[in-house]
């Protein structure tokens, strides 16, 4: 393991990790007085290192108000004056779009607008590329003329496209390479060593594909369940849950690390920030490329409505702060994707780009953000290069529209 | 400020939003002292309010740092000191002497109306079981009257009973709400043609009066107003028809709007500002003599509000679950 101080020896030779001398973003609109920015969002992106960056840089006092999704949606959608930036998902956007808790955004304003990919533009990354059912970033993504969200492209977007991912589920232990399908989960062979995600927009979506692959249960779409659909996921898992089958259904990111960390042979649902986590704690956990394909998400950043004057042109700093590269290569080596990855190459060592973006193997000691190696040299992330990852996506995180019954059968369901 | 000071109110503000603000007002001028525990309850009674506004502005001092949780249960004013469980008066929140909850007499038509507006609340939340004997207690009636009153509400489908004879209400779900506005889509226009020709020239001038006055207000109306409006072009605008089975059933379908009142208490009226144009639309056409196109506007608004509606209900599934009655207990299925 490399230490704190490899960590930073290394950054004397990538100038690039030095945020303060690399930002490409305008100057700051808030040189008047210190201003404070709370920005609401989950583990995944409020770290500590890009509070530090980002406050050095823009001067401003950043307040991270870090919640688990479903208490952070909780608060988007009712108490919009308690924050000032929303950092959270596309697929949120449904529950918290129509309460007006947040505003459109001026693309003229991002200026790196053009450079962010197609993927949230269009839902597909290439044109050869077929699109995932569910929670697709580029069906929310514009502000239609009659206020609502849609994919027909307009000057003003609900959310500026950010962090993303193809996820699956996670094991730990020498058993990796030998499971490769969602199926496992729900396998009795691991009864009682599985950790499955509470958040049903995310959670449903797992015991969905591992049903699927099991052949216990096939639905029309898994990004528009009807309520017999619904009905037969819940007792399916309701079943599984009297059966012991689950260890720890968890609602937040560090639940699921303390659940993985102290055993050996558990496999589960885990978000990549979670997995690296782990791998720098040494606990030999591996991401799954499931045959049946990835569960992606996309997150981004929204305005508070309550936003005007300089709070607002400080919120617009942030949002362009975090596609300038430094946040993305951050992200980078957590394992997440940036809306515009070139701007993050800028950001990672060539042998990171490799790694992460390309999915090859490991050329030298791979280091999480904060300098503590996650990789050794040889070893790969698994499933290939950040379009291969992608384009093996077959269902975003999803708000169905029966979401309010979901909710409610998934939790009576849990709680037995 | 001494307690006998009005505090200024803007009389078009959410409930919620002048609770906070007389609480936090009880605050700073220490009518309400450090360490004093504040439940949920009492406040809504000093208030003559449900407790969901109650908890939504004891929620936001909490998340401003005016107030601190309690326990688990309530709040307490920041200070030093043990808590204090004094009872609160109406002068501590800066409310006159003489607010007292309601004291109408218990009437079987009161019974009704409180009831289906307690259960059509809950609706949205999940699936309840009613139990008799508690609904009973709470009304202070026989289970005779109860048992009449359910069943009538059965006969209208707002209640069921399931395979072991209990009563059950809800989930209300984006697939109901779909059905009843389909429903009323096409009755509503049908209602609207039959009506409005025949209804005075100064009602409609009031409601149109009212319309602008509300849409020139801004995003701030009062739940209130809106529920006015919502009145004005979906009861009163019909109500001239002479079909009265019509009339019923137009009533009836009208079920799927408690997603909306539930929405506009929690989220104030804000969002509600197309819905109220689209409104306009309808009573352009309708003071033009032009019924037919009016009918089509308002079957138009109509299927644009469902689409709202059942966006509005997703977002429920993250609202805080209102207290109701102990007559309700949530089911699991």
């Amino acid at each position: 393991m490399a230490t704190k101080a490899d960590r930073q020896a290394d950054s004397r030779d990538n100038p690039s990790r030095a945020p303060g001398e690399t930002a490409s973003h305008p100057a700051p609109a808030v040189g008047r007085g210190k201003l404070t920015l709370r920005v609401l969002g989950t583990s995944v992106t409020q770290i500590p290192p890009l509070k530090h960056a980002a406050e050095r840089d823009l001067g401003l006092t950043l307040e991270f108000i870090t919640l688990d999704g479903t208490e952070a949606q909780r608060r988007g959608a009712l108490a919009p004056h308690s924050f000032d930036v929303y950092d959270q998902w596309f697929h949120d956007l449904d529950l918290i779009w129509p309460t007006g808790s947040i505003r459109g955004i001026d693309i003229g304003r991002i200026t790196r607008w053009d450079q962010i990919n197609d993927l949230p533009k269009t839902g597909r990354l290439s044109p050869s590329s077929t699109s995932a059912s569910g929670g697709d970033p580029s069906k929310r993504l514009f502000v239609q003329l009659d206020g609502s969200l849609g994919g027909t492209p307009s000057d003003r977007i609900s959310m500026v496209p950010t962090v993303h991912n193809a996820d699956s589920f996670a094991v730990v232990g020498d058993q990796a390479g030998k499971i490769n399908s969602w199926g496992s989960l729900l396998d009795p062979k691991w009864s009682g060593n599985v950790i499955l995600q509470r958040d049903a927009a995310i959670g449903c979506l797992d015991m969905l594909l591992a049903l699927k692959a099991r052949d216990e249960l096939h639905v029309g779409d898994m990004g528009d369940l009807t309520l017999e659909e619904i009905d037969a996921v819940t007792e399916k898992l309701a079943g599984y849950c009297s059966m012991g089958q689950f260890r720890r259904i968890w609602a937040d990111e560090a639940e699921a690390i303390a659940a993985l960390r102290g055993g050996i042979d558990l496999i589960g649902s885990l978000w990549w920030s979670g997995a690296v986590k782990l791998r720098r704690l040494g606990v030999p956990v591996s991401m799954v490329t499931p045959v049946e394909g990835f569960r992606g998400w996309f997150g981004g950043m929204a305005l508070s409505t309550h936003l005007r004057g300089r709070e607002l042109d400080a919120a617009y700093d942030y949002l362009n702060w975090w596609l300038d590269g430094y946040a993305g290569a951050a992200m980078a080596r957590q394992g997440s994707y940036m809306s515009n990855p070139e701007a993050v190459r800028q950001h990672l060592t060539k042998a990171e780009w490799d790694f992460w973006y390309e999915g090859k193997p490991a050329g030298g000691p791979i280091t999480d953000w904060d300098g503590y190696t996650v990789y050794d040299v040889g070893e790969s992330r698994g499933g290939g290069s950040y379009q291969q990852r992608i384009d093996k996506i077959v269902v975003w995180d999803a708000v169905i529209e029966e979401h309010n019954y979901l909710v409610r059968r998934w939790e009576n369901a849990i709680s037995g | 400020m001494s307690s006998s000071e009005a505090i200024p109110i803007d009389p078009s503000a959410p409930r919620y939003a002048v609770i906070e603000k007389l609480v936090e007002a009880a605050i700073e001028r220490g009518t309400l002292p450090a360490r004093t525990v504040l439940m949920e309850g009492p406040i809504a009674k000093l208030f003559g309010t449900s407790r969901t506004p109650v908890r939504v502005a004891l929620n936001s001092l909490c998340d401003r740092g005016l107030l601190l949780r309690f326990e688990g249960r309530g709040f307490v004013v920041p200070g030093d000191g043990d808590p204090v469980r004094a009872p609160l008066t109406g002068p501590m929140l800066g409310l006159p002497e003489d607010v007292s909850p309601d004291p109408a007499p218990v009437t079987s038509q009161r019974i009704a109306r409180d009831f289906e507006t307690v259960l059509v609340h809950a609706l949205p939340f999940g699936r309840f079981g009613v139990n008799e004997q508690a609904m009973a207690d709470h009304y202070n009636v026989s289970r005779t009257v109860v048992r009449e009153l359910l069943s009538r509400l059965q006969d209208r489908g707002l209640i069921n009973k399931n395979r072991r004879s209990h009563w059950v209400i809800g989930p209300l779900t984006a697939r109901e709400v779909a059905q009843y506005f389909a429903i009323r889509s096409k009755l509503e226009p049908l209602a609207l043609e039959d009506s409005a020709p025949r209804l005075p020239a100064r009602d409609i001038k009031d409601m149109w009066g009212r319309l602008q006055t509300a849409l020139d207000q801004g995003d701030d109306l009062s739940s209130d107003t809106l529920e006015e409006l919502e009145s004005d072009m979906h009861v009163r605008l019909l109500a001239g028809s002479n079909n009265s089975h019509l009339l019923r059933m137009v009533h009836q379908s009208q079920l799927a709007l408690v997603v909306n009142r539930v929405f506009a208490s929690f989220i104030g009226t804000g969002p509600f500002k197309n819905s109220l144009r689209e409104h306009a639309i309808v009573f352009e056409f309708i003071m033009r003599g032009a019924y037919e196109m009016a009918a089509q506007a308002l079957e138009e608004h109509l299927n644009l509000a469902a689409r709202r509606t059942r966006q509005r209900l997703m977002t429920l599934s993250v609202f805080p679950e209102p207290e109701f009655p102990r007559y309700l207990v949530k089911r699991a299925s």
